[in-house]
């Protein structure tokens, strides 16, 4: 009779157990299928701006952790759409990117209607910063890394090592300034002209749009457009923040301002498999994977192109 | 010399039981699915959870999805009871027995004597007409249990 009982429970433990793990299944499978769904819980949307700015695709299978304009901006119009949300809160980690990402993400955010409000962290420079001053309200930690309004457009130069093996480049070109910035010639002081020209514009560019969202006087202009980065607390004083302070002091400066309570919903692309596959090989594989990542960075290839960085 | 037989359950032991066996499927089966649901509607305030999927169609699809695999669970965890050993663990507690009034309990009385947890209509009807059936009828029957020609006993002493 107890052997029986016995039985009976164990046989009860087993059926609640495949209910319970069916449950987790169907949970899972939900939570996947609906994840790509705008609606969210919570009045603030948290967005992370982390990593290099770029302006599509995703991070490859040993690339590095980047920020795309396009993830980012379709993000902001979500969070935007959403009547529940009242602000927007920008986890900046970035040391900026592509100017015409960072440029198209600057712009989201000034189209949005709702509040925004932008901490950075470690670094939020050049790009990053650029997404930063078009917030209404900025913090820092005194040690952030921030400003560095400036341009870089950069790239190697192989025409000695060409020399040194005896390789030449046939040039051949209609439109004389066609392969401005071919790695494999040396830039003639006109092209070098040129090509300064158009930096110069484009930091003129990036330096008004900045100077127009922080309200900046001439002053703090000449300052900052030289292209320095500052830590937090100078930049407080050059008005390129408004307050010192990290996710509480943002989040506590949306409540009083907004009158609301705060409930934070995280808006965040879902990887894709490859990404997924690419976080498991990192975590699981670190050194191959960093070793990998080395060589690919370091590769000829990856540098044949001349981009302008924010 | 003792005599027992078997009677019409007790509305409250009947009650009791249903509340143990809610608390189990939600320590158990349910677990799962709470942390997705509270990701998805605000579920501390009643009016800000209904206010909320009026407004977003398309959490309220996901929520039907939800609740439809969470009534799949819960008739499988009574009906499979039910039928493999005529109790719930509610029922194991509270000492009663769902019984055929035919032969032995069948699969399919043991689903249908469940069929109320399924949220549309028809069967969401029976969430109401089913206590007020148990209320009024003499044997304390459900309208589920007079379908599927079960009921729910005890065993009296004398």
């Amino acid at each position: 009779m107890a052997k029986e009982q016995k039985r009976s429970w164990i046989w009860i433990i087993v059926l609640l157990l495949i209910l319970f793990l069916i449950a987790a299944i169907i949970s899972s499978c939900i939570a996947f299928v609906s994840s790509s769904e705008p609606a969210k819980v919570g009045n603030i949307a948290l967005i992370r701006i982390d990593g290099v700015i770029t302006s599509s695709g995703d991070s490859g299978i040993f690339g590095e952790q980047s920020a795309t304009a396009d993830d980012i901006v379709s993000l902001i119009e979500k969070a935007d759409q959403n009547d529940n949300i009242k602000a927007i809160l920008f986890e900046i980690n970035s040391p900026g990117g592509a100017a015409v990402a960072s440029e198209e993400i600057a712009n989201a955010v000034k189209k949005t209607n709702k509040t925004t409000v932008s901490y950075i962290r470690d670094v939020g420079a050049s790009g990053a910063y650029w997404v930063a001053s078009s917030t209404d309200h900025i913090f820092a930690s005194r040690m952030s890394i921030t400003g560095s309004v400036g341009v870089i457009a950069s790239y190697l130069e192989f025409s000695g090592l060409m020399e040194h093996y005896n390789v030449t480049y046939e040039r051949l070109v209609a439109g004389k300034y066609k392969d401005i910035g071919s790695p494999f010639k040396e830039l003639t002081p006109v092209e070098k002209t040129l090509l300064q020209g158009q930096l110069d514009e484009i930091h003129q560019f990036f330096l008004d749009d900045v100077a127009e969202n922080r309200h900046l006087t001439k002053a703090q202009v000449n300052e900052i457009s030289s292209g320095i980065f500052f830590i937090g607390a100078r930049a407080k004083e050059l008005n390129l923040i408004d307050e010192i302070g990290g996710k509480d002091e943002a989040v506590s400066y949306i409540e009083s301002n907004l009158q609301i309570k705060a409930q934070i919903a995280e808006y965040s692309r879902e990887p894709s498999f490859f990404e997924m596959l690419s976080r498991l090989m990192n975590e699981n594989s670190f050194f191959v994977g960093q070793g990998m990542a080395s060589f690919l960075a370091k590769s000829p290839q990856a540098v044949q192109r001349v981009n302008v960085w924010a | 010399m003792k005599k027992e037989f078997e009677g019409p359950a007790n509305i409250l032991r009947r009650i009791l039981a249903f509340i143990i066996d809610i608390l189990i499927l939600n320590l158990t089966v349910f677990y799962p699915f709470q942390a997705l649901l509270s990701d998805m509607v605000p579920l501390d305030n009643f009016n800000e959870a209904i206010k909320f999927m009026i407004e977003n169609e398309s959490t309220s699809s996901t929520l039907l999805m939800v609740t439809i695999a969470m009534a799949v669970l819960a008739i499988s965890y009574f009906s499979l009871l039910e039928w493999k050993f005529s109790q719930s663990i509610g029922k194991m507690f509270t000492k009663l027995y769902v019984v055929s009034e035919t032969k032995e309990l069948r699969l399919w009385q043991a689903v249908l004597r469940s069929l109320y947890f399924i949220p549309f209509f028809p069967f969401i009807i029976l969430v109401v007409v089913d206590p007020i059936f148990m209320a009024i009828n003499k044997e304390g029957k459900r309208l589920s249990e007079i379908m599927s020609k079960t009921k729910v006993v005890q065993i009296y002493n004398l």
